[in-house]
């Protein structure tokens, strides 16, 4: 009865076939996001103050940024996992379609999420009175969760951008693991995806002063968690 | 910004509660405002703030003096939010001060304000009517459509070898979609 519904197909059978949101892949996926987080508030960085907010007497936000520690410490891991077998990291580029709908369910799931919480507590910004234009910008100016775990900085670069450079890796093993060889359109598209991560990570305390996390705008998480990442991995395909 | 009571009340809440401006001018006076003083049950969500009895509110209750305060500072960033609120942004006044049409609908909505009630705190509302991403329409668009643009690309870089799938001769529109949700909704059996 169980193999009716798609979420608890086993992945011998949903290899490959259509982009049903598997409980692999929800497992995969939010494993991936609960290990950045961890690694977002716990591996050592330095803290930044953010721009002046107006209504808040200028006050200014703390911003803590390791995102270059926790992109080598999740390369490191990726890695032991996947030549340990404990994790194989083509399970990636096998699982795409589900992953992507995984990322897209949860993307709408934690906006709506995110932009109800506002809409309780008071702490909206900028409304319009159009709520679909409403929604897509985003009711709160600085999510977070704790003191530290700032939700627009980390969807900014640890969920779309390392997980495109791993999309890439896993394709790039899959194509070794198959011909033996990588092809150097994968190569090439590798290199930049790497470079693109190294510096998102490195820089990461410049993403603070500059336009992302610019009090103008209220930014949106459901951009940032679903849009983007399909975005971005579309584009690397 | 004082965070008040006001502020922090959910705006939904208030949505029908008006400032008593003749209280604000002279709170100590309960004889002049024109309400007739509300039963205890709706105290809590009536206007008259400068007499707020001990049950309504958790927090020991303010002067009413030191209340009133705080409201003439919310009110007056109201009064602000057409000069410097204007989306936050001084290229929206000159955009405005360029085109009178334009700014002349700002303000009407503005004064109006069908959209929200008028005591809001400033930071929270955009009456400045401009909108980035096409506004309603176009954001709306872009929720739905980029999330099919991305199974669209998925199934011809999965399916398709990479080349962009369009209607075939022999097919009409239904079936070309049909033929695409397949890819994405398709069920694998057992037997595969």
């Amino acid at each position: 009865m169980l193999q009716r519904y798609p979420l608890f197909l086993s992945d011998e059978n949903s290899k490959r076939k259509g982009a049903a949101p598997t409980l692999s892949a929800w497992l995969v996926f939010w494993s991936y996001i609960v290990v950045e987080a961890i690694f977002y508030v716990t591996l050592p960085g330095i803290q930044v103050k953010g721009l002046p907010l107006k209504h808040e007497r200028n006050r200014r936000l703390s911003y803590y940024c390791n995102a270059v520690w926790s992109f080598y410490l999740s390369l490191v891991l990726a890695l032991t996992m996947h030549f340990s077998g404990l994790f194989k990291i083509t399970y990636i580029i096998d699982h795409y379609g589900s992953l992507m709908s995984v990322a897209v369910i949860s993307g709408f799931v934690i906006s709506i999420i995110v932009f109800a919480q506002a809409l309780i507590t008071g702490t909206e910004h900028k409304m319009t009175g159009y709520w679909v234009y409403d929604f897509f910008m985003g009711a709160p100016l600085n999510p977070r969760i704790g003191k530290w775990l700032d939700l627009k900085m980390f969807a900014e670069v640890r969920v779309p951008w390392f997980f495109l450079f791993f999309t890439t890796l896993a394709a790039a093993i899959r194509q070794y693991e198959t011909f033996g060889y990588v092809t150097p359109q994968v190569g090439i598209v590798l290199l930049g995806h790497y470079l693109y991560a190294n510096a998102c990570a490195k820089g990461e305390e410049l993403i603070v002063p500059t336009w992302y996390l610019s009090p103008l705008h209220s930014g949106s998480v459901s951009n940032m968690c679903a849009g983007t990442w399909q975005l971005k991995n579309s584009a690397s395909c | 910004m004082v965070t008040t009571r006001s502020q922090s009340v959910s705006p939904r809440k208030r949505k029908s509660a008006a400032i008593n401006y003749a209280q604000l001018a002279n709170p100590t006076s309960s004889t002049t405002t024109p309400h007739p003083t509300p039963s205890p049950r709706k105290r809590s969500t009536a206007v008259t703030k400068s007499k707020p009895t001990p049950s309504s509110t958790k927090k020991p209750p303010a002067s009413p003096r030191k209340r009133s305060m705080a409201e003439e500072i919310v009110v007056q960033a109201d009064s602000h939010d057409d000069a410097e609120y204007v989306n936050g942004s001084a290229i929206a006044n000159r955009s405005a001060a360029k085109s009178p049409r334009k700014a002349a609908t700002a303000s009407a909505r503005g004064v109006s304000g069908d959209h929200k009630p008028k005591n809001k705190p400033a930071h929270k509302v955009d009456k400045s009517g401009k909108f980035a991403f096409g506004g309603p329409v176009g954001t709306g668009a872009m929720m739905i459509f980029f999330p099919i643009l991305m199974y669209y690309l998925w199934i011809c870089s999965t399916f398709y070898g990479g080349k962009l799938e369009v209607k075939r001769y022999s097919e009409t529109w239904l079936a070309f979609l049909d033929r695409m949700v397949a890819h994405v909704t398709k069920v694998p059996t057992v037997l595969e």
